[in-house]
């Protein structure tokens, strides 16, 4: 593949955040390889003496094992609605963010079920799952969609890594060692960018992205249905699947936003990940959280309403103060109020104010999940057995923490790894872009508006 | 004698007036130091029944708090169970209240460390009140009354006949007189009433109805009530007759449903071509990275 002149200055802006490492990268290494250690012992732990170490018993057999597992698998939406539907419709202004998105994809579809894998006791009957799964059981079709959806990100990923592969195989930059150029060999499939071969890649590319858009719809669905399917307060609602749809692309889209804002700041990419960007996806972001505020109204709203013994005993847990309150008012008003208010004031609608607004919706995601998993459980519909107070209420213990954190600790550094070998802005895009300045004929876009 | 005579009804007046007053301080007084409570604590609904039947007697307290909109069930609550003998109290046991509020302990009837000198049982529920709720207690005293069931069939008729008994000091039966006595089967969410009868002479009896369903070889469980009995409170005897209506078991000949082994034919159908449709794009875009790196070589 031909290298212009173009593909030679990006490269030489690229190489190098890709080959050296700054004191302050090195630190966040150090800090998450820690926590990963940190994680290994609990887990090694937990292995050892068994579940009886975390906060999970009889009634509350789900912790946040679980609201982990939900919140990466949501957080994968990120890629694959966000990348796959603007490659499909062609948006010009996807180019710098797709990487990223699709990293966030695989990265948090590989990490999600990890976290099942913590929940479940004896892991010597792992192969069981496989041999006597039911295909009844919503928990099979889980096992199964996941497994499709994530090969199906890493595929989507690696055709969108092609050119950029075969691009850094052919650059003479000395920085790229003989290993790296190996690798790049191994992994560009002999891509030089003739006609063909580009058409191929576009057929391939777009059969994918088409595939993995219901999919996800799919996968996300299907984790609802775990729920969903049971006769328990809370769970059993028939608009379950798309509340989670919306939930996981609402989460999704925060963590796309606060990663673009991590690497424009510490890789200096203000001239790829531009204010545009930001403002694009704080509307999406605006447009999902008043989705996602009317689906919670709806879902409370008929809960309360019916009054259903057990549906009203689940909702008077969420709204006492002294029990779920703080956390249902987090999730469910200032995660949904916030992040529109800052996004529809334009005074507030900057990088900072959209990336602020993305934390908020997060961890306003992450505690809605806990809201969804532990009260339920807490609210039996047979008399529990032992009514200790530690097996009535859930409350996390520090090898659950440690766990947790390892888990965003490895995502950090899936992630920084990823950025050492691919360049975190596809180059091959802004090569084949007619726009001289990235992002500039965006901006002329945004001045004429 | 009109200045002596006003003055005497001024003073008395004042007298009165200053009793009142002073009465009314100290009343208050009282009341403040005598009906002190922890404002911050609620005041629980507390019950404690005890139930006996011919083998044990069943100790069950409940401990409830009306909110003003619902009955909040106490769950946790540690409640101790007393024996008194004289006036020595033991304690029995101590058991939290379930998510329901209730706290049950059984003990055998044939225990006699739990009688007194004239053969009363004595029986305490005590909660020492925790964070939230005052403390609570309740006791009750009862005497021990054996009753049984015999079941007499007189052509189509069918009867229930119940003796109650109590055995003095000296072995000696002293007939149940003059006390109510009802008979219930348990359904599926509470228990029907099916007759009631009087009891006389340690004897009674109701005429029992011949159309109730059983289960598959029709039996049925009766259950016989003493309710509120001044001397021995509440009192049951249960027993298990063939005198329902055979129920022949339902058997479910769909196979593949959800809780079967097998599938449901549709979700098969539907998984395999979901997951055929799915993969054979991914085979045919390996197929397409092939063709990509045949294109290099050539």
């Amino acid at each position: 593949m031909e290298n212009t002149d173009r593909t030679s200055a990006l490269l030489e802006r690229f190489v190098p955040q890709m080959t050296r490492s700054t004191r302050l990268e090195k630190i966040l290494v150090i800090v998450c390889g820690l926590l990963f250690i940190w994680g290994l012992y609990a887990f090694v732990l937990q292995v050892a003496k068994g579940h009886s170490i975390t906060g999970m018993r009889d009634n509350v057999v789900w912790g946040i094992y679980i609201v982990n597992f939900i919140f990466f698998i949501g957080i994968s939406y990120a890629g694959a609605l966000i990348s796959g539907i603007l490659y499909l419709l062609k948006v010009e202004w996807r180019k710098p963010i797709i990487r990223i998105a699709e990293i966030i994809t695989v990265i948090s579809t590989i990490l999600g079920p990890i976290y099942i894998l913590l929940c479940m006791g004896r892991l010597d009957r792992l192969d069981h799952l496989l041999i006597y799964g039911r295909i009844q059981s919503p928990i099979t079709w889980d096992v199964i969609a996941i497994t499709t959806y994530l090969i199906g990100s890493m595929i989507f990923l690696f055709l969108a890594t092609v050119p950029d592969f075969a691009i850094l195989r052919d650059s003479n930059n000395p920085m790229l060692g003989k290993w790296r150029k190996r690798f790049y060999r191994f992994f560009a499939i002999g891509y030089d960018n003739s006609e063909k071969q580009r058409r191929l890649l576009k057929q391939g590319t777009t059969i994918v992205s088409i595939v993995i858009i219901p999919l996800a719809v799919l996968v996300h669905s299907v984790l609802s249905w775990i729920f969903g399917m049971t006769l328990r307060p809370g769970w059993h609602s028939t608009i379950f699947a798309p509340y989670f749809v919306v939930a996981a692309v609402y989460s999704g889209t925060g963590v796309l936003i606060i990663a673009m804002w991590a690497f424009r700041k510490f890789y200096h990419l203000e001239d790829y990940l531009k204010e545009i960007h930001f403002k694009y996806l704080g509307i999406i972001l605006l447009v999902l959280g008043a989705l996602y505020g009317y689906f919670t109204f709806s879902e409370y709203l008929t809960g309360w309403y019916g009054s259903e013994k057990w549906e009203l005993h689940l909702i008077y847990k969420l709204f006492d103060r002294n029990e779920f309150g703080p956390m249902f008012v987090y999730a469910a008003f200032i995660g949904v109020l916030v992040p529109i208010l800052i996004i529809a004031i334009p005074k507030t609608r900057t990088i900072n104010g959209i990336t602020i607004a993305s934390a908020v919706v997060v961890t306003a995601m992450w505690v809605k999940r806990y809201i969804i998993i532990i009260p339920t459980l807490q609210t039996p519909l047979l008399p529990m057995q032992d009514s200790r107070a530690d097996y009535v209420h859930y409350s996390i213990t520090w090898v659950e923490w440690a766990l947790t954190f390892s888990g965003i600790a490895v995502f950090f550094l899936f992630f920084y790894f990823s950025s050492k070998f691919v360049p975190i802005i596809p180059i091959s895009e802004h090569v084949e872009s007619d726009d001289p300045e990235p992002g500039s004929s965006l901006n002329k876009n945004l001045n004429n508006q | 004698m009109s200045n002596l005579h006003k003055f005497c009804k001024r003073k008395s007046w004042f007298l009165i007036m200053t009793l009142t007053f002073l009465l009314l301080f100290n009343c208050r007084i009282g009341l403040t130091s005598n009906n002190y409570q922890d404002e911050s604590k609620a005041s629980p609904d507390f019950t404690f029944t005890c139930i006996q039947n011919e083998k044990e007697f069943i100790l069950r307290t409940k401990i409830s708090y009306w909110t003003g909109e619902r009955d909040l069930m106490v769950g946790g609550a540690m409640v101790v169970f007393t024996n008194q003998i004289s006036d020595e109290s033991r304690i029995l046991t101590t058991i939290p209240t379930d998510m329901n509020g209730e706290a049950v302990f059984r003990i055998a009837k044939k225990s006699d460390k739990l009688i007194n000198e004239e053969g009363n049982f004595t029986f305490g529920s005590i909660f020492e009140g925790n964070q939230d709720y005052e403390s609570a207690e309740d006791y009750t005293m009862l005497r021990s009354l054996n009753m049984h069931m015999d079941f007499l069939e007189l052509e189509s008729d069918k009867k229930i006949v119940v003796e109650a008994y109590e055995i003095d000091q000296n072995g000696d039966r002293i007939p149940l007189d003059a006390m109510d006595i009802y008979f219930f089967v348990p359904r599926s969410f509470s228990l029907l009433p099916v007759g009631d009868g009087w009891f006389e002479n340690g004897s009674a009896q109701a005429d029992f109805p011949t159309t109730l369903p059983g289960d598959s070889l029709g039996n049925l469980t009766i259950i016989a009530k003493i309710e509120d009995h001044e001397l021995y409170g509440n009192v049951e005897a249960v027993a298990v007759k063939e005198w329902g209506l055979a129920r022949p078991p339902v058997i479910i000949q769909k196979r593949r449903g959800l809780g079967d082994t097998d599938a449901p034919l549709w979700m098969v159908y539907t998984l395999l071509i979901l997951l055929s449709a799915v993969w054979f794009h991914y085979l045919y875009v390996f197929y397409l990275m092939i063709k990509i790196k045949r294109l290099r070589r050539n």
